[in-house]
């Protein structure tokens, strides 16, 4: 009875059991007194019981706050608030100031490839200034491409993936620029998807510099999606809807 | 300086999962002040709760009951540094403990309140007091359900006992409090301002 006269007071005993409690009841006083006090105490401490505790001491808060982001490794924040490991950003800088530049359409190998590219995306979001109002429309994107490129390509809107939001399009540092880079944000990870022309290539999944690439070819150019490892299979399903034409 | 470099220095944005957790500091650090009976193990108990949290944050599924799984750290946390100093003493277990509760209960007094039950709102001390003297299986388990408000699998699972254990106690820990709280009323009444 003891068990059941605690679900009792809480409101969760089933229905059986609360028939047979309230049968009890009907007969028993000293029950009925148990529950009316049970009742009593679990108000009291649902009204009073963290306050009789006292206030959280002043700087608590802020000192848990500081051991948890020293538990972080250390990271740069980037253009668009893109966190981004400390390693890949030296990396890059180290990378950038070498001016290291192969031209992307003799590359054979779709490691150097990718490579490229991903420091392409890292530069891109880490390292140029940018304007946080910048947002550009797929028409936009496309007149872009038309005139720059003379390419008729439609621009994926989101990228493949619901959350997905275009925030730029750019002339790819490397390949003498002659691939198109179109940045997106997808919550607060950066992904860029570049466009080359030609190039029959397998599809492929690498990382490097902490970024995941897919790559793949279709109708004559190759597509490279690159961005953060930690998006994991986010990425994968986004290049999946690309290559599946799903915009 | 390279435009660049300005951008290396580490922000001091927390995460989200850290946001989230420290929603709940209060009431982290209130049930550890009632675990604990003191309020600079609490804190302690409350930080390394969250470092642990932290630590562990992969294998929580966002979505579920984030105030229930930093709750089952926070005592596992507690359960872990009482053990550590608790070897060389002997600790009553569960079952002496109820049974001495039992005995210690003494004949139900008459209430003098003709509206059974009832109990007038309560000085925080004695309210402090009455959860201190309670067995810890007890405090526990009521300030849990009653106070955290969690669900009895809930309570189950950070307590790591059995529901129908968590309802006894319930039961017994109530009980208990209402003896130790209508006691101390009866012991401020007529004593002028309380």
């Amino acid at each position: 009875m003891d068990l059941l006269l605690a679900a009792y007071v809480d409101g969760v005993v089933e229905a059986d059991d609360r028939r047979f409690v309230e049968a009890h009841l009907s007969e028993c006083a000293a029950c009925r007194e148990d529950v009316a006090r049970q009742r009593a105490v679990r108000r009291l401490l649902t009204a009073q019981g963290r306050t009789a505790s006292g206030v959280v001491p002043p700087g608590l808060e802020t000192r848990v706050a500081a051991r948890l982001a020293a538990e972080r490794p250390p990271a740069v924040v980037g253009g668009w608030g893109i966190r981004v490991s400390a390693f890949a950003a030296a990396a890059l800088v180290v990378l950038a100031a070498g001016a290291v530049l192969l031209p992307v359409v003799t590359s054979r190998s779709t490691v150097v490839l990718a490579a490229q590219l991903a420091l392409d995306h890292l530069k891109c979001f880490v390292l140029e200034p940018h304007d946080h109002g910048e947002t550009v429309t797929v028409a936009d994107a496309e007149a872009e491409l038309k005139t720059d490129y003379g390419w008729d390509l439609a621009v994926p809107a989101t990228g493949g993936t619901p959350d997905g939001r275009l925030v730029a399009v750019r002339r790819c540092l490397y390949g003498d620029g002659r691939a198109a880079h179109i940045l997106y944000l997808v919550g607060g990870d950066a992904v860029s998807l570049f466009i080359l022309p030609g190039l029959e290539r397998p599809t492929e999944e690498l990382t490097l510099l902490g970024q995941d690439g897919v790559v793949w070819s279709r109708d004559g150019r190759t597509y490279v999606l690159v961005g953060s490892a930690g998006l994991g299979s986010r990425l994968h399903s986004m290049a999946s809807n690309l290559r599946n034409g799903a915009e | 300086m390279p435009p660049w470099r300005r951008r290396f220095d580490p922000p001091a944005v927390p995460d989200q999962f850290t946001t989230d957790a420290l929603t709940f500091l209060e009431a982290l650090y209130q049930s550890a002040v009632r675990l604990a009976r003191n309020r600079d193990a609490a804190q302690d108990l409350v930080q390394d709760t969250y470092l642990k949290a932290f630590r562990a944050r992969r294998r929580f599924t966002p979505g579920t009951n984030l105030k229930a799984w930093l709750f089952t750290i926070l005592h596992n946390t507690w359960r872990n540094q009482r053990r550590d100093r608790a070897r060389a003493r002997v600790e009553a277990d569960s079952e002496t403990v109820e049974q001495l509760v039992d005995l210690g209960a003494g004949a139900d007094r008459p209430t003098d309140n003709p509206e059974a039950g009832l109990l007038e709102a309560v000085l925080s001390d004695d309210l402090r007091t009455a959860l201190d003297d309670l067995p810890q299986p007890y405090r526990e388990t009521v300030w849990l359900r009653d106070v955290e408000e969690l669900s009895y699998q809930e309570i189950a699972a950070i307590l790591d006992v059995p529901i129908g254990t968590v309802m006894s106690r319930l039961s017994r820990a109530r009980r208990q409090l209402y003896r130790a709280l209508t006691e101390a009323g009866r012991n401020q009444g007529g004593q002028g301002a309380s």
